[in-house]
């Protein structure tokens, strides 16, 4: 796995699971101090889910099948323990954080 | 119904956790470790040149086959393992005698090698990583057998652990990403199911896959059942589920060993020259001598094709396929997943902070069952002794275990590298500092004890790479500058622990100061007040 290539499945990954949580209303209110629209919460929600595919595919194109996967969900779960660190002692930088990954995601996937 | 289900999975979850926890910390900390064991083996050998030019699979082997022969001339097995990749940084042989004439087993030697010369390296005699993450399922000062039942034991109510705690986390998917610091019981327990979700995957795999291990100690009739009892009959299983014809033994007729030059590059054909791994040579010398070459681990699928060679003729008689049979391969592929040896850098550390999180899973959960006794107790004037036991041994435990890992390599650099048995007190070592952090935990007035052995982890690990500048050439100064990433990685890695542990005790400080303060006051307003 190329150290882009790693960039890109952890910003994907990072970004989805950032839509993931806060698709979820009580930490939408952690983060941006108000809640969502349902238009928004569907948006991240499936935006999320769609990113964290996404970044299991940049894992598997980078390693093969078999070790893309077991990268995949070594990636998540980083990216899970860094989202909760940040959800609890900076909510703000996680959502400013999740909103910079994601472009960079979504561009690596399709340059790499 | 349901309440009552979920109130037995609690119970059964809590005691489960709690008679296992201790010995499951040690278990997940040495085998995170372990995943690392190879870099940890370079660090604890200082005199290891820093960077070689990679030499050759086949000049490897060529260089071993000599000193084999001159070593080991009518041994049963060679087995050479060129450097190849972080699995296996050294050139390392092994050679097994033959058995005497009662029938005992012969004496078996493992022997690092210079890979140009072809001597013996003359670096300290240490166990290395090896003996470290061995722990991990050896445990230490008991029999192997006595080990693995008690390790399987303790993996068993792992898994019991892990489906019981998803049955009784009610929210797990709502308190997915939930942890909410500063609230004592409330946070500890956040911590520890954050902990257990975040890497659940990952736990479910090692357990499970762990207690595959050693699934035939655990379960022998089933093979006694199909089989018959007995070594002998037992070995006609392995034969038949490995598939591979069964070693014809010795023929009693010397013929002498044909160039293995030619297999090798026969091998490097069929699968790429990085691709090679090892090799086997049985019987050297004899009529029935067999050459297997073995291909390197690149998924996880643990097991991997082998060409099998006549020794006397030279040729290929045997493939043995990866995938014999899929029971087999199944089991082979959660070994390779326990394992990692497939994994690549990236993938590596990922290991490692998968297994650090399950460690502290452990972790949180044993400080979790104290924080909720203490505060059902609170009122009571004398706290339980199981409480105040549970108390103590976690302190020992949870940081005790830490010290005596910084304190093993605490003695790699200082015991003389000339000492005989010098490999053995590092290991004392451990297991000594961890005792005397028992005792502290013991002795000590509670508000201190893990305030104290924070600060003294904090210490071990930040004093270790100075403690290496003063000892060895094989410091930060020296491996920044050339390069050599794994040495100078491990030097940052101590750093790091150090400081983390650091800080928590900064934090802890805090805490207890902030909360002595508060009482302090209190107190003071009441009597301002009475």
């Amino acid at each position: 796995m190329t150290l882009a290539g790693g960039i890109c499945s952890l910003a994907l990954c990072y970004s989805g699971l950032g839509g993931v949580c806060l698709a979820m209303d009580r930490h939408y209110r952690q983060v941006c101090q108000r809640s969502a629209s349902p238009m928004r919460t569907q948006t991240l929600r499936f935006g999320g889910w769609l990113f964290l595919a996404l970044s299991l595919l940049a894992c598997m194109r980078g390693s093969g099948a078999s070790v893309g996967a077991v990268l995949w969900l070594g990636v998540l779960s980083t990216c899970a323990a860094a989202i909760v660190v940040m959800l609890a002692y900076t909510p703000r930088a996680l959502g400013r954080s999740a909103l910079i990954a994601a472009p960079i995601g979504a561009l690596a996937f399709m340059v790499l | 119904m349901k309440n009552a289900f979920r109130q037995s999975m609690a119970w059964l979850h809590t005691y489960t956790g709690l008679l296992a926890g201790w010995v499951l910390y040690f278990m997940f900390l040495t085998g995170t470790l372990g995943y690392f064991d190879t870099e940890m083996d370079r660090w604890m050998r200082p005199e290891r040149p820093l960077a070689t030019a990679p030499v050759s699979f086949a000049n490897s082997v060529d260089v071993a086959m000599r000193r084999l022969e001159q070593a080991a001339a009518g041994a049963d097995q060679w087995f050479i393992n060129p450097a190849v990749g972080r699995d296996n940084p050294d050139l390392r042989i092994f050679y097994r005698q033959p058995p005497d004439a009662t029938g005992k087993p012969g004496g078996s030697t493992n022997e690092l090698l210079d890979a140009t010369t072809g001597k013996p390296v003359s670096y300290r005699e240490t166990g290395g990583g090896q003996v470290l993450y061995q722990m991990h399922y050896e445990l230490h000062y008991m029999p192997r057998a006595v080990a693995y039942w008690i390790v399987g034991v303790c993996a068993m109510f792992m898994l019991v652990a892990l489906l019981t705690g998803i049955v009784v986390h009610k929210k797990i998917f709502k308190d997915f990403f939930t942890f909410r610091p500063g609230k004592q019981q409330r946070s500890w327990l956040d911590a520890h199911n954050v902990l257990s979700v975040v890497s659940l995957p990952f736990h479910l795999m090692i357990t499970y896959s762990g207690l595959v291990f050693f699934v035939i100690t655990y379960m022998p009739f089933i093979i006694e059942a199909s089989y018959g009892a007995g070594a002998k009959n037992q070995q006609v299983y392995f034969d038949e589920a490995t598939a591979r014809q069964s070693d014809p033994g010795r023929a009693g007729v010397a013929a002498p060993l044909a160039a293995v030059d030619p297999m090798i590059a026969a091998a490097a054909q069929r699968w790429g020259a990085a691709n090679l791994r090892s090799v086997d040579i049985r019987y050297p010398g004899d009529a029935n001598a067999r050459v297997s070459i073995s291909r390197t681990t690149a998924t996880p699928l643990r097991s991997t094709e082998r060409l099998v060679f006549d020794g006397a003729s030279g040729a290929l008689i045997e493939v043995q396929g990866a995938v014999t049979s899929t029971p087999r391969a199944v089991r082979d592929v959660l070994l390779g997943l326990h394992e990692g040896l497939f994994a690549g850098a990236w993938l590596r550390w990922l290991y490692f902070f998968s297994g650090l999180i399950g460690t502290a899973m452990i972790g949180t959960g044993l400080v979790l069952w104290t924080v909720k006794r203490r505060t059902q107790q609170a009122k009571q004037q004398m706290p339980s002794a199981s409480l105040v036991f549970v108390e103590r041994l976690n302190a020992g435990t949870l940081i005790g275990l830490p010290i005596g890992i910084a304190a093993y390599f605490w003695a790699n650099r200082l015991i003389p590298a000339a000492l005989a048995g010098r490999a053995q007190w590092e290991v004392h070592s451990l297991f000594i500092a961890w005792a005397l952090m028992l005792i502290h935990a013991h002795c000590r007035p509670r508000v201190r004890v893990w305030h104290e052995q924070l600060w003294v982890a904090a210490a071990a690990y930040l004093l270790l790479p100075i403690i290496n500048t003063c000892t060895t050439q094989r410091h930060l100064g020296v491996t920044l500058l050339h390069a050599d990433w794994v040495l100078a990685g491990f030097d940052l890695t101590l750093l790091a622990v150090g400081a983390a542990f650091a800080l928590a005790a900064i934090k802890l400080r805090s805490r207890a100061v902030g909360a002595v303060r508060g009482k302090v006051s209190m107190r003071a307003s009441a009597v301002e007040n009475a």
